[in-house]
């Protein structure tokens, strides 16, 4: 294994599939899909971070949990560690279960409001089924957690609600931690808390993967933020990869005009720089996922769009090295600019 | 702020937040604590409620019988007192019963949704299309008289209410991401449904348990008066009344008595219910 492992990618995702059937009537019966995630593919590397950026309901969170195979998916495969999970029954999860954990969104959800915060750490060193940590220096390991994420101990006996939006994150992350992750799956862990408070989450998110190594698949909207943590940064658009490259290439060098467009929605902080900023607003609704357009699934929304775009779903083709881009426009864009 | 509703957990906070719904609820609480008290110190100052004095039927309030005598010459004071006994143990053991099955499949029915909690969910719905006491009655027919029989009988009819209340608290509280985590944490199913989804219930079912009591009691009281349920020589409000319904002229108070009591602690469980819901409510929480 540890020979191949410089073949095998950490975590791989090859043309990744989750349709939700629709039901309707008397005998549920299937009238249509909604197609969440169709057809995305991306490798990342062991201490990596793969950004996932798009707007609502493009799929983003829906790739996160097939991954963690809260789903399983329609199609297509997620290899962890050169293993294929995608249909694996929960029983044959259990083992590695704790090597994939999530993070999620809302801070205030995701603590049982009924349970101490050392008592739901205490619950995932326990659950986890870890070997590691005897069961005499689990309440030792409860601190040390809290530490790691920047809480005092003395938190361990409050409870959620006593907690701001940022420790209660934090809490969340030493949950996940408490398992010993490899891979970390974070559902916009920092949209919900307040812009100063989100520096220092995602600082801590750079100090652990330092600290111990950990992979993470980051899922959100806000391309500054990514940016900041990502290795790597795919762009995701109505269930499909538009772009896929290294996060400095990305800003440097945008080529999907989605891509653009989501990149002219950052402000910049520079006053004078700003008013010049040029705004690529996009025009018309994000369209419905159950019904997509038929091609690429931008066209409806893309000035550069032609006859083929609308005929045709361009395929992710390498534009320079690790540089992946779906457009059939890209020649008549670069000459364009 | 959602999902603020953990709490504080000074009881005296839940007590002050009770007390303030007035004073109908603080009566309602000492209704209660009065009825249970004499029912555990019964034996201290009552008489014997089994004694006969055939010589001295129907007697009329005297400083000997403080409310008369009944058909057999028996004390009516004390057969209230140990009629408080058995009804409350009664409704209590049935809602105690009706509570455990309830909340149990009820957890299984939301957590499972798909199979085994449509099948419990469709028995539900075919429980429920029979009236409740109807199906008391069924049951009691079957398994004869009795305080243990009549228990079974009125906590069956109770069964739905529970499992409907706490599937449907289930399915919405299952979706949550604290729920999500500690599945895949690996946590077991048995841990997630009894640890985390029941503990997030209870303010719920506490308030149902409640004023089911009273409608427990009632149940027991209907059933032992129409010559089910309870019967001599056990006592039971319902069915003196029963008896003192056939000598109602001649005295009255023999029926009246435990009408009385029924409706006070009935009436008194209910407020209680609604108290316990307004303090238990975390969208009410700091408004009071």
């Amino acid at each position: 294994m540890s020979e191949d492992s410089k073949k095998v990618p950490f975590l791989k995702v090859e043309d990744l599939k989750m349709y939700f059937p629709v039901r309707k009537g008397l005998l549920q019966k299937t009238v249509a899909h909604v197609k969440a995630v169709d057809g995305i593919s991306f490798e990342i590397e062991e201490g990596k971070t793969f950004g996932l950026v798009g707007e609502s309901g493009c799929g983003k969170t829906t790739a996160g949990r097939c991954i963690l195979r809260m789903y399983e998916p329609t199609d297509g495969k997620v290899m962890y560690r050169g293993r294929d999970i995608t249909h694996l029954t929960p029983a044959q999860i259990r083992p590695f279960r704790h090597e994939i954990q999530i993070i999620f969104q809302d801070p205030y959800g995701s603590l049982d409001p009924r349970q101490s915060i050392g008592s739901i750490i205490l619950e995932a060193i326990v659950a986890s089924g870890r070997k590691d940590v005897l069961p005499k220096d689990r309440k030792a390991k409860v601190d040390e957690l809290l530490t790691l994420v920047g809480l005092d101990p003395i938190m361990r006996s409050r409870y959620p609600h006593e907690l701001s939006g940022g420790q209660r994150q934090r809490v969340g992350i030493a949950r996940s931690l408490a398992c010993n992750p490899k891979l970390i799956i974070c559902d916009e862990p920092v949209s919900a808390l307040d812009v100063s408070i989100q520096a220092q989450v995602i600082n801590l998110f750079e100090d652990l993967q330092k600290k111990l190594g950990l992979t993470y698949v980051f899922i959100a909207h806000d391309l500054a933020v990514v940016r900041h943590i990502s290795d790597d940064i795919g762009v995701m658009y109505l269930g499909k990869l538009v772009e896929v490259t290294s996060s400095e290439e990305l800003y440097r060098n945008p080529l999907h005009p989605y891509t653009n467009a989501l990149l002219s929605a950052i402000p910049i902080a520079d006053y004078e720089v700003e008013k010049t900023r040029q705004r690529i607003v996009l025009e018309n609704e994000i369209p419905s996922p159950i019904d997509p357009p038929k091609g690429c699934p931008f066209h409806p929304r893309c000035k550069y769009a032609t006859e083929t775009c609308k005929q045709t779903m361009p395929e992710l083709k390498p534009y320079s090295e690790g540089h992946k881009v779906a457009c059939h426009n890209l020649r008549t864009i670069l000459n364009q600019e | 702020m959602k999902n603020n509703e953990s709490t504080s957990r000074s009881k005296f906070r839940i007590w002050r937040v009770f007390a303030s719904r007035g004073l109908i609820a603080k009566i309602s609480f000492f209704i209660i604590l009065f009825f249970v008290a004499i029912a555990i110190i019964a034996p201290l100052f009552c008489q014997d409620p089994l004694e006969q004095d055939l010589l001295a039927r129907y007697k009329m309030p005297s400083s000997e019988h403080l409310l008369g005598t009944d058909s057999l010459g028996r004390d009516i004071m004390s057969r209230i007192v140990y009629g408080t006994r058995i009804s409350l143990l009664a409704s209590l053991a049935s809602g105690v019963f009706a509570a455990m099955i309830g909340i149990t499949l009820g957890l299984i029915a939301g957590y499972y949704e798909r199979f085994v909690g449509a099948i419990i969910m469709r028995l539900v719905d075919a429980h429920l299309s029979i009236p409740p006491l109807i199906f008391s009655m069924i049951v009691c027919a079957i398994l004869g008289n009795g305080i243990w029989q009549t228990v079974v009988a009125i906590g069956i009819g109770m069964i739905p209410t529970y499992i409907r209340l706490v599937q449907g608290m289930v399915l919405t509280l299952k979706g949550n991401d604290y729920i999500v985590a500690t599945s895949l944490l690996g946590q077991k199913n048995a841990v997630i449904l009894f640890k985390h989804l029941l503990p997030n219930c209870f303010p719920t079912i506490i308030v149902q348990f409640t004023m089911n009591l009273g409608s427990a009691i009632l149940s027991e009281a209907g059933l032992s008066f129409i010559g089910l349920g309870i019967v001599s020589p056990d006592i039971s409000w319902g069915s003196m009344v029963a008896e003192g319904y056939s000598a109602l002229v001649k005295v009255p108070l023999l029926a009246i008595m435990p009408g009385i009591c029924i409706a006070l602690v009935v009436i008194a469980l209910n407020f209680i219910g609604d108290g316990l819901r307004d303090a238990l409510d975390p969208r009410l929480r700091g408004k009071l």
